[in-house]
């Protein structure tokens, strides 16, 4: 009994010291790690700004034009979309903030959680280093028989290449996010349609997938 | 002996060490930690992400049956009255995906009259003498004239028809071999208008513009993929067609719900009736109308 007491005294403790530095060091989540993680993510990511392409307007009354104002609040939309929902996930490992407050509260449910897997990134986790690459927006709009306003939406493709050596990955996206005015006249997204392919270099019919990054 | 004793003594130490760090790792690689390989040059996280994704959702669409009656009217410059010579009441099921045509000849008995006179009165009342027939509600009437019908056709660019028959009838100006045809919006109104060739008069001509506007139908899901062509077709039809009990909005969503069902999934059935200049429902139709009415969809 005696020398049982010996041999726990000295290694209980010295585990415990061990298992306890291990989830100080590991926890990913912590302030600590992620600013050590922040100025190297910082430096090997490439953003494009969304950039207004095509403008399509249908009109089921007289000829409508869009102006500017509106045209640079649908791209406001869209650039918060891939802020939140893209960017800061592979970026800071989690959704930005007022991703859920893109969409008409009607669909915010289900953008958050049903849908999130093809929305967003927020399952790959943090990357790196990535490049990402977009097409310009495709802005359609369509009006009713007295030419106000019904919809807008904004079409694009997305590509995030992963800078990484160690762990390829590239994510490419077909985005549609068609915009309504909400109760205060502010334009949310009403409807989208969201594919996204993940691929490693073996392919894409991996359901696992490894996201790492260099030590600090 | 004192010596293995030790031995044996930190043996199982260091075992226990490792065991016991190794259920920490666990442990906080179960909380969602990063876990730093013993080099401490890399950190590894394994997780679930889904290779293939995609989403197509849409605030408001409905998840219930619901029926639109579709109206071809026959006022023209000349003619007026507006009948409705076109009736095609389409149940949808979202939940099934799965939807069904039921093709109304214009001479079918209602109330002592034929059904198409309630087109004359209102596109509403056109719907609920249809309602009253099948037994279905109808929230959604979209009803053209002939010049809308061309235009709509003539908008979408046409419409690759497979015609059944020969066809050549004066009265109505059409003039089709038995084949695959791309129609422009006159030669699809003349398709459409077309009874004389046929025995079964008005019967066959029902049948005839439900294949026309599945055909339809199949085409225009390739241009309801995306917001564009969406916004085109809904622009088209409200400057086309009257609207009754729903808005271009409302249009929207319950196109998109439409339109994402296969057209292979789609069951035309002209209903049956007598003979005779009023037609009277024939055998089976109550039967018809008892399945179409539970879920929108006929059979299943």
């Amino acid at each position: 009994m005696l020398h049982r007491f010996r041999f726990v005294r000295p290694v209980a403790p010295a585990a415990l010291l061990l298992t306890l530095l291990l989830g100080a060091c590991s926890s990913g989540g912590g302030k600590a790690a992620a600013a050590h993680q922040q100025p190297k993510n910082a430096a090997s990511v490439t953003l494009d700004g969304l950039k207004l392409g095509v403008v399509n307007v249908q009109s089921a009354g007289p000829p409508v034009n869009i102006d500017n104002a509106t045209r640079s609040a649908a791209l406001a939309v869209a650039q918060k979309y891939v802020d939140t929902a893209i960017v800061a996930p592979l970026r800071d490992g989690s959704l930005g903030a007022g991703y859920a407050s893109l969409f008409d509260t009607g669909i915010a449910p289900v953008a958050t959680t049903t849908d999130s897997p093809a929305l967003t990134d927020a399952q790959v986790g943090k990357l790196e280093g990535y490049h990402e690459t977009t097409t310009p927006v495709m802005l359609s709009a369509l009006a009713d028989q007295t030419g106000a306003l019904l919809y807008l939406a904004t079409n694009f493709t997305l590509q995030v290449k992963s800078t990484s050596k160690t762990e390829p990955l590239t994510i490419s996206r077909t985005v549609e996010l068609t915009l309504t005015p909400n109760a205060q006249r502010k334009w949310v997204v009403g409807a989208y349609r969201v594919l996204v392919a993940r691929q490693r270099p073996t392919g894409t019919t991996t359901a696992t997938a490894q996201s790492g990054g260099t030590k600090p | 002996m004192r010596r293995l004793r030790r031995i044996l003594l930190w043996s199982t130490a260091a075992f226990s060490a490792f065991v016991v760090t190794l259920a920490g790792m666990f442990a906080a690689w179960l909380g969602g930690a990063h876990i730093p390989i013993a080099s401490g040059a890399t950190y590894l996280r394994v997780e679930k992400i889904s290779p293939l994704a995609s989403v197509d959702r849409t605030e408001g669409a409905p998840s219930a049956p619901f029926f639109i009656l579709l109206v071809g009217n026959d006022s023209r410059p000349g003619v007026g009255g507006a009948r409705g010579d076109a009736l095609h009441l389409l149940g949808v099921n979202p939940a099934r995906h799965e939807a069904t045509m039921l093709d109304i000849p214009r001479d079918t008995c209602w109330n002592g009259d034929k059904i198409n006179a309630g087109n004359t009165v209102s596109p509403r009342k056109q719907a609920d003498d249809v309602s009253g027939l099948v037994g279905v509600p109808i929230s959604y009437v979209i009803d053209v004239d002939f010049a809308g019908f061309v235009g709509l056709v003539d908008g979408v660019g046409g419409v690759t028809v497979n015609v059944p028959t020969p066809m050549h009838d004066y009265n109505s100006g059409a003039y089709f071999s038995p084949g695959t045809l791309h129609m422009n919006g006159t030669q699809a109104l003349a398709f459409s208008r077309d009874r004389h060739d046929f025995p079964q008069s008005d019967i066959i001509r029902t049948h005839n513009q439900g294949l026309l506007l599945l055909d339809a139908m199949r085409q225009l899901r390739a241009q309801m993929q995306n917001a564009a062509g969406e916004f085109k077709l809904l622009a088209l039809l409200g400057r086309h067609a009257q609207l009754d009990g729903i808005g271009i909005r409302d249009l929207y969503k319950l196109g998109r719900v439409a339109f994402s069902i296969d057209p292979n999934q789609v069951k035309n059935i002209t209903i049956p009736v007598t003979n005779g200049q009023c037609l009277g429902l024939g055998a089976g139709a109550g039967a018809l109308f008892a399945d179409f009415r539970d879920d929108g969809i006929v059979g299943g």
